[in-house]
């Protein structure tokens, strides 16, 4: 038969199923009177005849099924109708239905929620051509304590021009600008990239075009390329942008390109591109990250031995190749890092996505446990209407097809319940501040998550309705026992038990975890960062260079004509800070404490000038600072004094180190009066005498332990960035827009910016754990509240099933206490048994955290004690409430019920 | 000969019967249209009551021929003035009829032949 005509077929019955349906009854109506007429005929009475001709007929409902199943379409036509009852069924039950498919839509909602961030942020390509061959290629020098080295402009070039693994290979360093002109500037974060960069991501302008190779020489004309945000926002998005002037810390900058919508490099917070300058012979300073293309067919491990290769051969040959002022000993370890671009650029976010991933799995297992609980529970009330079914001729497969489409259809109105949880979830998720997830901006509920979530909806119903469905079909004896309801199903009741086991057990696991998370966020949270954080107002300001176009190095002090005027404006910064009321004192570093930007640096301690490898020096953070820094800070000074206004270019060299540098250089001895310097330079007149010696401090992380630091007078080595601290005598957010003002007036081409409370900046600095930690707390919560859910009615069960034995041995004499007490034994069984289960596993996966965890051993005695009496606790009370239901059970009423 | 029940188990073998019965239900309307008890009782006659047939195994045949094409049927009145429904050979079901007995001749040919060959030692 044609297609044409078998579709018209299918349609017709699947549309006008019941008008097929109708014209069989007439036919076999016709057939079942014809029937009768002829036995009238034959001499039989009516009755008589009716009946012969019925059982010729063999049963009108059963030649009605038989029919349905020949006709076209018949297999979805029974799944429709299937579907149909199933909805009946399901709005009977109206309680069963709600719980079910709330519990399903809250562990969907949240599994899909992390799953789609999950995706977005570690498995979607990067928004680059070819990104799977784009690394990121760093350095490192472990016996330097150097495991994050940046590449000088010396290493680049290097790499750049002499290896093989690369098709293309381009350096990048986060910059920023002033932008516009007087009153009218701003900052903008900003990033300087190698000619080559735009090209090594193979993308191109939407407008304009990006740079071409020899831009990035030294002393080229500045360029700007555009992102699509900042071009939106600034410039309304004029599209004749292209071929003006911008003016970038005052100098004026051509636009030559606008990126298209979406390209982000290397983070969302970057709104403008500019050259950066490559001069092969600059040694230091270390500030570049390199993106390179591997060939195809060449690994990131192959690429990491040749540029390795390329990294000691070059250091051993030049002095300062390396950075130190001799060419390291053969046997140092230095050597690069080449790892792909998207793990690279995502690896803070890695290990607490696949935490948070891993805990909300743990929430989708314990969904389903409670679900087959449900299932189970309700398939004792169910098994009458099964075993009715039955009778009237349904076969095992029919009903256990019926009760998993019933399960399906639970499935997915879980599955789109979750859905609708996951979108505010993930709306919210996309505003969260930029920068602590990086990719957060592609995070959306996509097509393929939502059909993931209703497949999982689906799976998890069907999977948790699988055991009871399949014993339901499979065992007509045991409908028949389920039936009597007096004799309760023991085979039910062990199952429901087990599932209670495992749903206490994954608690555990999971309130465990998040126990240990939470000690650990209290335990950084107390950790003292040696100086008062409170009444802190912290702000950057960046002082453009003078010459246009020169190379200017953020990590180095100006020099010559330019230490002048930075040394001016930064004492009209401090004046105008003593002037400003609500202001208690103020001064101003290099670089914020916690803000992630601490220069580091070797350095040689006097009488120690030899290091481990035979190269000098270790590396110590580096702050330069004003006088009364110390003070505003409230960070002790322990010997000496601080730095004061003679300390000035001219007057000998000082220096002031923590106690943390001063106990590892001269342990048991007085730092002041010693010396110090770089370990690049060595000259002479390099030293530093020591004057002063301050408590230790955690500017950095505070999950890292006191690092050794070495302030050094501003006045001595003036920086054009720095940073201003003021001690507030009113709340730091009041006193904010006053000191805002106050530099404006100062002077107007000089915006500040970041500018925060220190309070708030150590929260930022705790967000992601924080985030981790709520969303974790949330999970356990759920756990908590749907193994309580299913003790309670497992228990529940048992205490009805059992009503007549409770009877009796009430009516015989036994005491209620007697009877709560069994009830809540068997309870505690359940939980003790899942609770063991659990321990077992946390012991075997906490480990798995210790990555994760601050001054925690991740089997904390006193966390796992907690959970286990927390979840001991909720176990008991769940089952208190059926225990005394059961106490009050009426004998009489009880033992009469069948 | 098999008798079909209409809880015969769904294996090969009711495939057979199911094949025979659909053309046993051709062959009796080569003769001209009957309703479905019409249907059934010429059958019997025609296998010289060899074939019972039921109406859970004939209805689901009826219904898969006329979907596929190669009955038509229409209401009418039978002997008995009840209302009935009328099946007939279309085109289609002629042309199957006549390749069917062809193919169900050689078979049986084939089948006699060796059923009957000697057995040997």
């Amino acid at each position: 038969m044609g297609h044409a005509r078998r579709l018209a077929r299918l349609l017709r019955n699947l549309l006008r199923g019941a008008e097929v349906d109708r014209e069989l009854d007439r036919e076999l109506d016709g057939v079942l009177e014809t029937l009768t007429d002829e036995g009238i005929a034959r001499g039989l009475s009516p009755d008589e005849a009716r009946r012969a001709a019925a059982i010729a007929l063999g049963g009108a409902e059963q030649v009605k099924e038989e029919v349905r199943a020949a006709r076209t379409g018949a297999l979805l036509d029974a799944f429709l109708r299937d579907l149909r009852y199933g909805a009946r069924v399901l709005r009977r039950s109206t309680g069963f239905t709600a719980v079910a498919v709330l519990t399903l839509a809250l562990g969907i909602g949240a599994a899909t929620s992390i799953f789609s961030v999950v995706r977005a942020v570690l498995l979607s390509p990067l928004p680059y051509r070819e990104p799977d061959r784009l690394v990121l290629l760093r350095q490192a020098w472990p016996q330097r304590g150097l495991n994050f080295w940046r590449l000088s402009q010396a290493n680049f070039s290097a790499y750049r021009d002499d290896a093989k693994a690369f098709d293309a290979i381009g350096a990048y360093t986060h910059t920023g600008y002033n932008v516009g002109a007087g009153g009218e500037s701003f900052r903008v974060d900003a990033a300087a990239v190698s000619a080559d960069l735009f090209a090594t991501l193979g993308v191109e302008a939407a407008l304009g075009r990006t740079f071409v190779r020899g831009e990035d020489a030294p002393g080229r004309r500045l360029l700007v390329v555009l992102s699509h945000g900042e071009w939106q926002r600034r410039f309304g998005g004029e599209p004749g942008i292209v071929g003006t002037t911008l003016l970038l810390d005052g100098v004026p900058a051509e636009i030559v390109g606008v990126m298209p919508r979406g390209f982000t490099f290397p983070d969302s917070s970057v709104g403008l591109w500019t050259p950066l300058e490559i001069a092969p012979d600059r040694t230091s300073p270390f500030m570049l990250l390199a993106v390179a293309r591997l060939k195809p067919g060449t690994g990131p491990a192959a690429a990491e031995k040749e540029t390795t290769g390329l990294l000691r051969a070059r250091a051993a040959a030049h002095a300062g190749f390396a950075g130190a002022n001799a060419p390291p000993a053969a046997g140092a370890d230095l050597h690069t890092v080449v790892r792909p671009l998207r793990d690279a650029l995502t690896a803070s976010t890695r290990t607490p996505l696949l935490l948070l991933f891993a805990a909300v799995g743990l929430v989708l297992l314990i969904v389903c446990a409670n679900v087959a609980n449900l299932v189970l529970a309700r398939s004792g009330g169910r098994a009458r209407e099964i075993a009715v079914r039955f009778a009237l001729g349904a076969t095992r497969g029919r009903i256990a097809r019926q009760v998993l489409t019933e399960l399906l259809l639970l499935g997915v109105l879980g599955g789109a319940g979750g859905s609708l949880l996951a979108l505010p979830i993930l709306g919210m998720a996309r505003r969260l501040p930029a920068g602590f997830v990086p990719r957060l901006e592609e995070v959306r509920l996509d097509p393929v998550v939502f059909g993931v979530a209703l497949c999982a909806g689906a799976l998890a119903a069907i999977v948790a309705g699988l055991v009871p469905a399949l014993r339901l079909g499979r065992d007509g004896a045991a409908i028949d026992r389920a039936s009597a309801r007096s004799t309760a199903a023991p085979r039910g009741r062990r199952l429901n038990g087990g599932l209670v086991g495992v749903q206490f057990a994954l608690s555990l696991l999971l309130l465990a975890g998040t126990g240990l998370m939470l000690k650990s966020l209290d335990r950084l949270l107390s950790v003292d960062p040696g100086f008062e954080t409170d009444h802190l107002v912290t702000l950057n300001l960046d002082l453009p260079p003078r010459q246009a176009g020169a190379y200017a190095n953020p990590h180095a002090p100006v020099t010559g004509a330019e230490t002048a005027g930075t040394e001016r404006y930064y004492s009209r910064v401090l004046e105008a800070m003593r002037a400003q009321p609500g202001v208690r004192n103020a001064a101003l570093a290099q670089s914020l404490p916690f803000g992630g930007d601490l220069d580091a640096d070797m350095t040689v301690c006097e009488g120690r000038e030899a290091g481990a490898d035979g190269a000098a020096g270790s590396l110590t953070l580096i702050q330069r600072t004003t006088p009364g820094y110390f003070s505003t800070l409230r960070l002790p000074l322990l010997r000496g004094r601080d730095f004061e206004e003679p300390d000035r270019i001219g007057a000998s060299p000082v220096a002031i180190v923590d106690e943390t540098l001063a106990r590892l250089a001269w342990p048991g001895q007085d730092a002041v009066g010693r010396r110090i310097r770089f370990a690049w330079d060595d000259r002479p007149e390099a030293w530093k005498t020591i004057v002063g010696v301050v408590g230790p401090v955690r500017d950095d992380r505070l999950d890292r332990g006191a690092e050794p630091h070495l302030y050094l007078p501003f006045l001595q080595e003036p920086m054009r960035r720095m940073s201003l601290v003021a001690r507030t005598e009113i709340e730091p957010d009041l006193a904010a827009a006053g000191i805002q003002q106050a530099l404006r007036t100062v002077d107007p081409s000089v915006p500040p910016f970041a500018l925060r409370s220190m309070e708030a900046t150590v929260r930022l600095s705790l967000f992601q754990r924080r985030l981790t930690n709520g969303l974790l707390g949330a999970f356990a919560a759920v756990a908590l509240l749907l193994a309580a859910a299913g003790i309670y009615g497992v228990m529940s069960l048992e205490v009805s099933s059992r009503f007549k034995e409770i009877a009796v041995r009430l009516a015989l004499g036994a005491r209620p206490a007697a009877v709560v007490g069994m009830v809540l034994r068997r309870g505690a069984r359940l939980a003790a048994a899942g609770m063991g289960a659990g321990l077992a596993g946390a012991f075997a996966l906490m480990r798995l955290l210790s990555g994760m965890l601050y001054e925690v051993r991740p089997d904390d005695p006193a966390i796992l004690l907690a959970v286990v009496a927390l979840l001991g606790s909720v176990a008991l009370l769940a089952c208190a409430i059926p225990a005394r239901r059961a106490v009050r059970v009426d004998p009489i009423a009880a033992l009469r019920e069948d | 000969m098999t008798k079909t029940s209409p809880r015969s188990d769904r294996g090969s073998r009711s495939e057979l019967v199911r094949g025979s019965l659909e053309i046993l239900i051709l062959k009796a309307l080569a003769t001209g249209p009957l309703h479905g008890l019409g249907i059934a009782r010429r059958v019997e006659q025609l296998t010289g009551g060899a074939f019972e047939v039921k109406a859970g195994s004939l209805f689901p045949a009826l219904h898969r021929l006329e979907e596929g094409g190669w009955l038509d049927a229409e209401w009418g009145e039978s002997e008995t003035r009840r209302k009935a429904r009328f099946y007939r050979l279309t085109a289609e079901g002629q042309k199957r009829l006549r390749r069917e007995t062809g193919a169900w001749r050689r078979v049986a040919l084939a089948l006699a032949q060796a059923l009957s060959a000697p057995a040997r030692g």
